[in-house]
């Protein structure tokens, strides 16, 4: 991964599933892999992660910019369940597209009250297009990681193209939701959400297919 | 290094002033290489040419489509990786791709020191009993490929950034990014209601105008430059 940014706490919270919906995707898949000095190829072929959807269990777009897959139940490490919060950007790939972002959201992480996001048009994200239909731009700059939620602001990393309609109804829905949730505990509490979004790409297409997002609420 | 390839290119291309001199550039920088390679040819045409978001795509993709095409003629060496760049937050990482169909996603980081020494940013790589090794020709062959791919588009960018400059049309300033604008030609709309417009970049908006252009302002070309058009 690309960038780890790591802070402890001190408290531990009885951890309760609360599993935030997931967004329809396509079948795809990602992988990379972290290389050491021991035998390179058995390092290629076990340590590139794959991640693949089955097609068939996804169904049709019905008009809802998500669909809830794998029974709303996500797929985290159980090493991660803990209030160590932590954001990871994957490098770009060959084409220039962003990978997984994942992190452990929580109050730290996220940017501090009335701070206004910067600029982010400095940052082109692959497939970047814009257009103007009835006074309104169809596309936006999608950060995967919410600013709201990562204090993240034109990190190339972190940024794909998207429509107005994915950036508004289909992601912020959700990064809303985890910041609610932070932004509302009690003086006491350390509450921490664990969020996963996993752009998939059909073959070498620059535009994201679909984007898999996934939460466990501490 | 064959300089054919780029005597051919330059005869072939003497009208076009930027390509010929960018041509000449890219063989100085590959004949003056010596040490390990830290920032690819793409990267490097990025940062002294300005190139287009539609275009840097566009060389990506001819880029993997050259890897590709050569990792599938010389299958039988084995699989091929190429070195595209390097970790953005670890200086001592190098990130490969794997050149085979429906693996462009896929991305090893590898640290500098289990690479062969000679190679760097822009290297092919085959495996070998186990390590990565060099494959020099490939390397040489492939870079030759994307030069002469990268110049051609970038003939074609040069084509299609000029075709967008009308004499006499209205020009609304959407954005500033960079050192460029990103435009839409109000004279050309996309629908027959005139509601749907393209946005194009433009990278050679004057520098004077774009410190102060704001959203929604209207600007002409007239006599080969941009002008403010006052309400």
């Amino acid at each position: 991964m690309a960038r780890k940014r790591k802070k402890k706490q001190s408290l531990t919270q009885i951890i309760t599933e609360l599993v935030i919906a997931i967004i329809l995707i396509i079948c795809g898949c990602y992988g990379y892999s972290n290389m050491t000095d021991e035998t390179q190829e058995n390092s290629v072929n076990q340590a590139i992660q794959t991640v693949s959807f089955n097609l068939s269990s996804i169904p049709d777009y019905s008009g809802e910019p998500y669909v809830v897959i794998n029974n709303n139940i996500p797929n985290f490490d159980e090493e991660d369940y803990n209030t160590e919060s932590f954001e990871e950007y994957s490098n770009l790939d060959s084409l220039g597209r962003c990978g997984v972002a994942y992190a452990n959201i929580c109050r730290e992480t996220m940017p501090p009250e009335g701070d206004e996001r910067g600029d982010i048009s400095s940052v082109k994200p692959t497939g970047w297009v814009q257009a103007k239909y009835n006074g309104e731009y169809l596309y936006n700059r999608c950060h995967l990681i919410g600013y709201q939620l990562s204090d993240e602001d034109a990190n190339e990393l972190n940024i794909i193209t998207g429509t107005r309609y994915f950036n508004v109804s289909g992601m912020l829905p959700f990064e809303n939701q985890v910041a609610k949730y932070i932004t509302n505990q009690g003086e006491n509490e350390n509450r921490h959400v664990l969020y996963r979004v996993t752009p998939i790409y059909e073959g070498d297409n620059l535009l994201v297919s679909r984007c898999t997002n996934g939460g466990i609420f501490s | 290094m064959n300089l054919d390839i780029f005597n051919d290119l330059i005869n072939n291309t003497k009208e076009n002033n930027l390509a010929c001199g960018l041509i000449k550039e890219l063989n100085e920088f590959l004949e003056n290489r010596t040490t390990r390679n830290q920032i690819s040819l793409l990267d490097k045409m990025q940062n002294e040419v300005k190139i287009t978001t539609q275009y840097r795509d566009k060389m990506k993709i001819e880029r993997n489509n050259t890897l590709k095409d050569y990792a599938n003629k010389t299958s039988e060496k084995g699989t091929m990786y190429y070195i595209y760049g390097k970790d953005t937050k670890e200086e001592n990482k190098y990130l490969i791709s794997v050149c085979e169909e429906g693996r462009s996603h896929e991305i090893i980081e590898i640290e500098e020191k289990s690479l062969p020494k000679e190679a760097g940013v822009d290297s092919v790589l085959r495996l070998d009993n186990g390590k990565f090794t060099l494959d020099e020709e490939a390397t040489k062959i492939v870079q030759e490929e994307m030069q002469e791919k990268f110049s051609k588009l970038l003939n074609e960018q040069e084509k299609e950034v000029m075709a967008r400059r009308i004499e006499g049309h209205l020009y609304e300033f959407t954005e500033k990014s960079g050192d460029r604008a990103w435009l839409i030609d109000k004279n050309m709309p996309k629908n027959e209601e005139g509601t749907a417009f393209e946005v194009f970049e433009e990278i050679d908006f004057p520098k004077e105008l774009l410190s102060t252009a704001k959203e929604g302002e209207v600007y002409q070309y007239i006599n080969g430059e941009y002008r403010k058009l006052e309400n």
